[in-house]
């Protein structure tokens, strides 16, 4: 799978390059700003584009928008944010062009490799990535509203990670459960949550997550 | 008879006139160009000789008297046109005497031309001195100024009436010139009644009156509409307005300096035609030294709490500059530091896993996520990001029920933004913790130099600013900012109410 790269910090950007290559990833370009990475794809169209939010010359949010440029000028390519700080607000701004190849996770993430080459690929296939520190804000602030209080806290679990945008497979393994008993709980969580896509549909996280972002 | 009697009547006038303005202006030449007008036009009544030496001084009345009102109220004419109008006439009177006395005709009948050059000249300066003067200018020469047109035109026009076969009443050139010596007796007199004008002034400030009439009692005492006080801070060697703003004075203005004793107290900016009557600014200043001295106390106070605003101003615009720089250090380089060792310390148990790695690895990120809480506590990142919009909208973001109104387009100060900020995150704080509430209102609108937020829930109420502390010290934040914060609650909901000043 090929990736693209844009992050200022030098120190991370050759950092990150190595830690891709090691897990098996082709790295396109690895750029400092987001001029830079928009140019690097259009040149060379990557699978994922990996970037940071605050890019020169501002460093404030170049980053987003270069992410949500790259979501409707190149729709099959995924993309995937990583930052320092996550924020609920911004999730609704990735997700306005639906949930398909894109992620948002912290930086931290980046200490995992399994898990971070994981999410890179989920991404790279249309899949979604989000960190569970949104979700679990998300979720937090759902809870205070009525409804939410009937889910279990299993489902709560089950929830979480199917929102992170795992699949059932990844979710049995993370809680060391049959598949067949994590579809029984997705069933459950459509139904208490009055959600009218199918549980197995590709789109239940962006179904999961406008939910929460309601 | 009676033309005899005003003859000599108008030469007394003169010498009057003359005598007196010497008593009481000695400096002033205008006081001897009365005199001297008044003794030639003595001797043009009782001397019958037509000899050049007895010609000239019983005709040098005309030019003397040019002379007075040209330079009038100073006695002094410093002007070069001034100079010439007036050098103009004495030449003529010398040319005429020498015309009569040696009987050359020719030049005798120029005498009207001359007359007229130099006549309307004088006019001239008069009417222009008269339209460049200030309005307390304009008090001593008006009458002055009145008079002498008429005189000049009368004498002016005199030869040729007489020329062309009219009979002009003698009376009149003595009434028309008599003006010129009773408007400078009178303007004498308003002088002598304006130093009792002092004692109103005394009166007056001994009456009580509020702050601005200090200045007001003054420019009336001086007639001097535009006169201004500064106050003098000895603190700080300068002299302040009444609102303690550094004072500055118009160019043309004349500075009197106002003493209590020993020290200094205010500085008057008036008007240069004061000078001419310093006993009058004199008498002003010791009948206000006392009440000035209070006003600069007062002064003084202000000027300090200026400064301490100001002051105050930008401690808080260099803290927040500060602040940001701190967040930004910390994101750019430590924070961006001890993520690349997690992620080297992650490559390393990816590849040989060891217990010891994965321990340095967790402390690693528990290191980063202490970071981030505390990056936030400096300065909220995602104003950096996003600006207090989004951070705004973050906030509402992450607690549930809250509608959003915002209506601001203009830029704010750094220092404004993040006080807002804690604002709306403090009053949604205290909602979720007690409020109970299902809807929260924030709005941010902006109007007329100042921001409004507003947050209001639906929930139980019983808040009271003066017990919580975070309300408390959301109060200090915005008052530091020169801002006010309001709380309304009640059993149907709270209404937290702040305006921020952002000029």
């Amino acid at each position: 799978m090929r990736v693209a790269i844009a992050e200022d910090s030098i120190l991370l950007r050759e950092g990150l390059t190595r830690l891709l290559a090691e897990a098996g990833f082709e790295v396109t370009a690895a750029v400092e700003d987001a001029a830079g990475l928009l140019d690097a794809v259009a040149d060379d169209p990557p699978d994922v584009a990996l970037l940071d939010i605050r890019l020169p010359p501002t460093h404030t949010d170049e980053g987003l928008r270069a992410a949500i440029t790259l979501r409707t000028d190149h729709p099959g390519i995924g993309v995937l944010v990583l930052s320092q700080y996550v924020r609920v607000s911004y999730v609704a701004e990735l997700l306005e062009s639906g949930a398909d190849g894109v992620g948002y996770l912290l930086k931290d993430r980046v200490s995992d490799l399994a898990e971070f080459a994981a999410a890179i690929r989920r991404v790279g296939r249309g899949g979604s990535a989000f960190d569970p520190t949104v979700i679990s804000q998300l979720i937090g602030r759902r809870a205070h509203n009525q409804g939410q209080d009937e889910l279990t806290d299993r489902e709560r679990a089950v929830l979480a990670l199917m929102a992170e945008g795992r699949s059932n497979q990844a979710i049995a393994q993370r809680l060391s459960i049959a598949e067949r008993t994590v579809e029984k709980h997705c069933t459950n969580i459509f139904v208490k949550l009055d959600l009218s896509a199918s549980p197995h549909d590709h789109r239940r996280v962006l179904a999961v997550l406008r939910h929460l972002n309601e | 008879m009676l033309v005899d009697v005003l003859r000599i009547g108008l030469g007394v006038l003169f010498l009057v006139a003359g005598l007196v303005g010497r008593r009481f202006q000695p400096g002033n030449p205008i006081g001897l160009l009365f005199v001297l007008a008044g003794c030639s036009w003595l001797i043009d009544r009782v001397v019958s000789d037509t000899s050049f030496w007895w010609l000239l001084p019983q005709n040098v009345w005309a030019p003397l008297l040019g002379h007075l009102v040209v330079a009038f109220p100073t006695g002094r004419l410093h002007t070069v046109p001034r100079l010439v109008v007036v050098g103009a006439a004495y030449l003529e009177t010398a040319v005429l005497a020498a015309a009569r006395a040696w009987g050359n005709r020719a030049l005798l009948d120029t005498e009207f031309a001359m007359t007229a050059v130099v006549g309307s000249g004088m006019l001239v300066l008069l009417v222009r001195q008269w339209m460049c003067s200030s309005p307390a200018q304009r008090r001593t020469l008006s009458m002055m100024v009145g008079a002498s047109l008429l005189a000049v035109g009368v004498v002016t026009a005199w030869a040729p009436a007489y020329r062309a076969g009219m009979q002009p009443p003698y009376v009149a050139l003595v009434l028309s010139l008599s003006g010129i010596p009773l408007a400078y007796l009178v303007g004498l007199l308003r002088r002598r009644m304006d130093r009792g004008a002092v004692a109103d002034l005394v009166v007056r400030l001994s009456a009580g009156h509020p702050r601005a009439s200090v200045r007001d009692a003054l420019a009336t005492t001086l007639h001097d509409p535009e006169l201004r006080v500064g106050y003098w801070l000895a603190e700080q060697q300068r002299y302040v307005d009444a609102d303690g703003s550094p004072m500055a004075p118009e160019p043309s203005n004349v500075l009197t300096q106002v003493n209590r004793g020993e020290h200094r107290v205010a500085l008057l900016a008036h008007d240069p035609v004061l000078l001419d009557n310093p006993e009058l600014v004199d008498a002003a200043c010791a009948a206000v030294a006392l009440a000035l001295d209070n006003e600069r106390l007062t002064a003084e106070l202000r000027a300090r709490l200026r400064q301490l605003a100001e002051s105050r101003d930008r401690v808080l615009q260099a803290s927040e500059a500060e602040r940001r720089r701190i967040e930004r250090d910390l994101h750019d380089g430590v924070q961006q530091r001890l993520l690349s060792v997690a992620m080297t310390l992650g490559l390393a148990e990816a590849t040989a896993p060891h217990q010891l790695t994965s321990e340095a690895k967790a402390a690693v990120l528990a290191t980063i996520d202490e970071l981030r809480a505390l990056c936030h506590g400096i300065h909220p990142p995602v104003l950096t990001e996003r600006g207090l919009h989004g951070a705004v909208r973050e906030l509402t973001a992450v607690t549930a029920g809250v509608d959003l109104t915002w209506e601001l387009t203009d830029p704010l100060p750094p220092q404004v933004e993040t006080t807002a900020y804690y604002v709306v995150a403090e009053a949604l704080a205290n909602v979720v913790k007690h409020a109970h509430a299902t809807r929260t209102v924030v709005a941010v609108t902006g109007g007329a130099g100042s921001l409004l937020v507003r947050i209001e829930d639906d929930g139980r109420g019983g808040v009271d600013p003066e017990r919580g502390s975070g309300l408390r010290g959301l109060t200090d934040r915005v008052e530091a900012n020169g801002g006010t914060l309001r709380v309304h609650s009640s059993s149907r909901g709270t209404r937290v109410h702040v305006e921020l000043p952002c000029a």
